[in-house]
């Protein structure tokens, strides 16, 4: 029997997988900041902590699951392939 | 301009609700379908070749409820029939547009290097089960070690069988290892030439021995799925298959980003 694709948003389980820690991340630390702190309109700069694009494939057998690991969190043993680009994000109110 | 939740919330702030990044110098409207059930309309906002797609929002914490999940799932979904997109992670909120340019200003390296190599590729997730009990049966009437360390345990009456049934769950639970492994190894091998990438996670529970996400030129969707077709006939009656997708590229664009007080 041919198995079915499911389209992406039909499964919950599947799409919190992903969009929770996954893809452009900002630190969880500024979207709190957001709302209490007025950090971000303030003169701030946006860090990038790492890059990877995982362009890799598996190599399967043995080391499953040990392979391309998502990085915890920035500067944990994260593969890291380009850094540090700064720049001033925010621009400041009047 | 918001004359929505005049009642309480009027001088609620207001934000920027950020879904991804696209590559487009030419603004968009993808319909009132922004987070937060208000009907917000989902448009670009514009720095350069790049385009943040967002909507308007409280300025407010978002909760991964059903409803917020699915909302910022379907917006990607939407501008992925259209665009290669890179995905924001769930709750990315900014107050103003110009904090949004000053953000794709701020990564533009970044994403002009993610998005050259993602241009054109989309992920596929393909989720694989197994019927545990039935592949230990099968395991034992294989194993010649474990049918050896069954039988002395069923047959010794006199003394303690702890150690023989200490060795037999050692020894079934590397069987079974050495099972799965194969499995999963042949279904990644049956894939390579179709996928550009691979990436594995974390099985969920006890039953599931594969949790794996393939980057995929979009114009090579068919041969993917027909791949897919030929594994799950293969493995009929061993192994149950999850397979979904389009998706974003979540488990390929890794990108995190800190904000730090700049000096004044």
């Amino acid at each position: 029997m041919a198995v079915e694709r499911a389209p992406g948003g039909s499964s919950l389980i599947d799409v919190l997988d992903r969009i929770l820690d996954k893809g452009i991340v900002v630190d969880a630390w500024v979207r709190i900041s957001l709302v209490g702190i007025d950090l971000i309109t303030v003169e701030a700069r946006v860090v990038i902590a790492s890059i990877d694009t995982y362009l890799k494939y598996a190599e399967a057998v043995g080391i499953t699951g040990t392979v391309a690991r998502p990085a915890l969190s920035p500067g944990e043993g994260a593969t890291t392939v380009g850094t540090t680009t700064t720049s001033k994000a925010g621009v400041r109110r009047p | 301009m918001n004359d929505q939740g005049k009642t309480q919330q009027t001088d609620a702030e207001q934000g920027k609700y950020v879904y991804c990044i696209i590559k487009t110098e030419t603004p968009r409207h993808f319909g009132q379908i922004g987070i937060g059930g208000r009907s917000d309309r989902v448009y670009s906002v514009h720095f350069n070749e790049f385009a943040a797609v967002v909507s308007n929002c409280p300025l407010i914490v978002f909760d991964p409820t059903r409803e917020n999940a699915l909302s910022h799932e379907h917006v990607n979904e939407l501008v992925m029939k259209d665009f290669t997109v890179l995905p924001m992670s769930f709750g990315t909120v900014f107050r103003t547009e110009d904090d949004i340019k000053a953000f794709l200003r701020g990564t533009y390296e970044a994403l002009s290097d993610v998005l050259q190599k993602m241009e054109g590729k989309i992920e596929f997730g393909l989720k694989v089960n197994w019927d545990k009990d039935q592949v230990i049966r099968e395991i034992e009437t294989e194993n010649e070690e474990i049918r050896r360390l069954k039988d002395e345990i069923a047959s010794n009456t006199t003394t303690s069988t702890y150690f023989s049934r200490m060795q037999l769950g050692r020894v079934v639970e590397s069987a079974l290892q050495a099972k799965a492994d194969t499995f999963v190894g042949e279904i990644y091998e049956a894939l390579r030439d179709a996928a550009i990438a691979s990436r594995s996670n974390k099985p969920i529970g006890d039953k599931m021995i594969m949790n794996a996400a393939f980057l995929v030129e979009r114009e090579k969707t068919k041969s993917f799925d027909d791949q897919i077709s030929d594994i799950a006939r293969k493995y009929e009656h061993k192994l149950s298959f999850l397979y979904t997708g389009p998706w974003p590229p979540y488990n390929f664009v890794n990108i995190r980003l800190k904000l730090e007080r700049a000096e004044r």
